[in-house]
């Protein structure tokens, strides 16, 4: 009988961790969405940085050397996103990185 | 240690796209996710200009910010082994497009859909084998990312049959694209050392990364035209 509380307790112990695991990270089978309300990136970004679509996306915007330049672009979309504007928060020292350090 | 490395040189490719082509039938690449991709532009003022053939396909970053972007949001469906080839665990990735977003050369490529290679036209060869038997990075899933492995399957061959002195010089050890180049635009092999002569071109052709501000690393050398893009 102990043995049966004590599984119990293990169960929903992991089973609570994983929830919170799956609430901050996409979820399997989620997909690339460019909607703002639900794709993962645009959620970060809009609804928790309160970033303004402009700060990204630029009509003039047309970075030539990016393996999937003929991207679509959506009608309603404000344009590309110059990757060089993601250099300003992702690559300074104490904040989420996804580049190394500035090359010299 | 051996560590892989691609030079590309622009002065001399013509843009045949060769290389495209012999990477969609190694790699069986569908045509809405394509691992290598010919890009073309004009540098120079009128009468004066150049056009310049850039071939992309995966930098293999030392710093790859597709697998930083993966291993945040707990995927960790990215990896780069000690030959410096990054691969993309299929069975893993979650399909949330953080590395298509990330990546500041636009590699990974988000494969809605496996869609038949000639449609209507019934699958061709490559099609037909059972998932099983193929190489990992060749087993096609939909709603995954994909992308340039530097043709792994042909480098892990080497690498167990301990021949990685062949690679970049026999034909089943070697990257597909790099194969085929009929104007030897194209160069593969071990950048760690330096008598290879992969490392001698890019010493002597003083090669060049692109997007170096980024700071990833990219394992792809380019010899630029004066004035092209990088």
């Amino acid at each position: 009988m102990k043995h049966l509380i004590a599984l119990l307790i293990v169960g929903i112990a992991v089973t609570g961790a994983s929830f919170g695991v799956a609430d901050a990270a996409p979820k399997k089978g989620a997909t690339k969405s460019l909607d703002p309300a639900k794709g993962y990136f645009h959620q970060l970004h809009v609804q928790k940085m309160t970033m303004t679509c402009a700060t990204c996306h630029s009509s003039e915007t047309r970075d030539i050397l990016f393996l999937r330049k003929d991207d679509v672009v959506p009608a309603a979309m404000p344009g590309q996103v110059d990757r060089h504007v993601c250099l300003t928060c992702h690559q300074a020292p104490g904040k989420p990185t996804w580049y190394g350090a500035p090359a010299r | 240690m051996t560590k892989f490395a691609r030079l590309i040189d622009t002065k001399r490719c013509m843009g045949c796209r060769s290389c495209v082509a012999a990477c969609a039938v190694e790699n069986h690449f569908t045509p809405d996710a394509p691992w290598n991709v010919m890009i073309e532009y004009e540098v120079g003022t009128y009468p004066s200009v150049k056009k310049v053939f850039n071939t992309m396909n995966c930098m293999h970053c030392e710093q790859p910010a597709c697998k930083a972007a993966c291993d945040a949001v707990g995927a960790k469906a990215i990896s780069k082994n000690q030959f410096g080839v990054v691969l993309i665990d299929y069975d893993k990735c979650i399909g949330c497009g953080h590395c298509v977003t990330t990546c500041p050369y636009g590699v990974p490529q988000y494969n809605k859909e496996v869609r038949d290679l000639n449609p209507g036209k019934g699958k061709t060869g490559a099609e037909q084998i059972a998932a099983a038997d193929r190489h990992p990075t060749h087993r096609k899933k939909a709603k995954v990312v994909e992308k340039c492995t530097f043709c792994w399957h042909k480098l892990e061959k080497a690498i167990a049959d301990n021949k990685t002195d062949l690679i970049g010089k026999a034909q089943e050890y070697t990257p597909a694209c790099d194969l085929v180049c009929p104007v030897q635009a194209r160069m593969f092999g071990d950048i760690d050392d330096p008598n290879s002569d992969v490392s001698k071109r890019i010493k002597e052709t003083k090669a060049v990364q692109l997007k170096k501000e980024f700071g990833t690393g990219p394992q792809v050398y380019y010899v630029l035209e004066e004035g092209a893009k990088s």
